[in-house]
């Protein structure tokens, strides 16, 4: 891709505004309410309802990942509590100006499934003398399951009718005026849905990126 | 230099025919054809992703492990709502929706309104919470929560309690249409006899001038099967036997003016896409 730095800048629409206050969100409104920014802000001030909820939001994804590369629903179990674990003790690494919360979470999450997979590996050395190798399949490369996952869990996410649109364009294969006339919606409303749900998942994907 | 319309860059990233000029465009501008390039990018994902990529949900000792390893309140639960004022935080009743164990305990036994934000998201997590464990304090709060959105996570309660739990064969978060702020859920239990049971849960739809009518569509909401009128916030359907739920996966409830006319009024409330 060709350093398309500047025309990004001009093309996404503006970043929300940070609210400067995290303990006040935390007092005033339901964790649920919360944008993932302010998660991420209230974790960094050390609220652990802010770790409660990042659980409720991504533990899924994280256990998923860990389960499609361990294939171990024990080891999967180990590095989700893991990554929690490590996420509380560690918040003040947490740096939102370099990734946000759920792209910090994926690498904890790909370095404590790291090792586990080198932890197996010494163990298959230890025992190559005794047993021949006959473990499970060697797991996907986790960059880019981290990556499918992703847009599962930000697909889950989408609202309606922005969901129903975004299945029809990825699996139905219809054309926007297809999918307008079917779901009796303005052509323009069923193309800005298609750009920003693209663009939410897309940003999602490249702040993960920037985690690598 | 005119660039294309940003819209009509994600519909080429769709794989959407381009129009000459738009094709001419993006053949010398960098700027527009890294953006189609970027967006493709998320479209390949997205049509590679299979069955397999459903997210699994961690058991729910999962939590309890990182609660107790980490030493925090005995009672925090990840549950979307703010802790309890007797607990570590001093401030935090302006909501009202907190809620202990204990009240939630209560909330599930007398059915008292402890809050009126319960999501369908506290729905389905209080059936992911049962189908992993029981009769833990985290399941007592998700239980209530299902009362609280309309008895309906109470009738499953009281059942798997019981040990005759349904299973759920699908499930969809039914979200609002432009225009409406309401939100619901929508499961489909398999009975011991092979019948099939929708549940539809609908919160926030405010003053009904007519009636909520359920409905099952097909994903070109050409097709609609009316499995009836729901009355209040929840409501259990019968799925006809022999209809195929891939075929019309779209739960759908939609305001009903009292007009003698039993099609669809085209007004959706809620709509979700079963196993979506």
């Amino acid at each position: 891709m060709m350093a398309p730095g500047a025309a990004r800048t001009a093309l996404r629409p503006p970043r929300r505004s940070t609210l400067s206050n995290p303990s006040q969100v935390t007092s005033l409104r339901a964790p649920a309410t919360w944008d993932d920014d302010a998660v991420g802000r209230a974790l960094l001030a050390g609220d652990e309802t802010a770790l409660a909820e990042a659980y409720r939001r991504w533990s899924a994804y994280v256990h998923t990942l860990a389960l499609r590369s361990l294939r171990d629903d024990s080891d999967a179990q180990d590095v989700t509590q893991q990554v929690f674990v490590n996420a509380w003790r560690g918040r003040a690494g947490f740096d939102p100006r370099r990734a946000s919360l759920p792209a910090w979470l994926t690498g904890i999450t790909r370095n404590a499934i790291a090792d586990v997979h080198s932890r197996r590996a010494r163990d298959r050395r230890d025992h190559l003398a005794v047993a021949t190798v006959a473990g499970p399949p060697p797991e996907p490369e986790t960059a880019q399951l981290a990556e499918r996952l992703t847009v599962a869990d930000e697909l889950a996410r989408l609202g309606e009718p922005q969901r129903t649109i975004l299945a029809m364009a990825f699996y139905d294969d219809l054309t926007h005026d297809q999918i307008s006339e079917r779901l009796d919606l303005p052509l323009g409303t069923v193309k800005s849905h298609i750009r920003r749900s693209l663009l939410r998942l897309r940003d999602r994907l490249e702040v993960d990126g920037a985690a690598r | 230099m005119q660039h294309v319309d940003p819209e009509v860059l994600a519909l080429v990233a769709l794989g959407e025919p381009a129009d000459d000029a738009t094709r001419a465009h993006l053949a010398t501008c960098d700027a527009c054809s890294a953006e189609v390039a970027d967006l493709a990018r998320v479209v390949v994902s997205a049509r590679s992703l299979t069955p397999a990529d459903t997210l699994v949900e961690p058991p729910t000792a999962v939590w309890l492990a990182v609660r107790s390893e980490l030493e925090l309140s005995p009672t925090l639960l990840p549950d979307g709502r703010s802790p309890e004022p007797s607990g570590r935080q001093a401030s935090g009743t302006a909501t009202g929706a907190a809620m202990t164990d204990a009240a939630a305990a209560d909330a599930a036994v007398t059915g008292a309104p402890a809050s009126a934000s319960a999501s369908a998201d506290d729905l389905s997590r209080a059936r992911t919470s049962r189908a992993t464990r029981r009769r833990t304090p985290w399941i007592a709060a998700a239980a209530a929560a299902g009362v609280l959105v309309g008895g309906v996570g109470g009738a499953w309660w009281a059942r798997s309690a019981d040990g005759e739990r349904p299973a759920v064969v699908a499930e969809a978060a039914l979200d609002p249409l432009p225009g409406w702020q309401a939100t619901g859920q929508a499961t489909v239990e398999q009975e011991p006899d092979g019948s099939r049971v929708l549940i539809v849960s609908l919160e926030g739809a405010g003053d009904q001038t007519g009636f909520h009518e359920v409905w099952l569509i097909d994903r070109g909401v050409k097709r609609l099967v009316s499995l009836g009128v729901l009355q209040g916030s929840s409501g259990r359907f019968t799925v006809p036997e022999g209809l195929d739920l891939a075929e019309f996966p779209v739960v759908d409830v939609s305001e009903e003016p009292l007009d003698g006319n039993p099609a669809h009024s085209g007004d959706s409330i809620i709509r979700g896409i079963l196993g979506a």
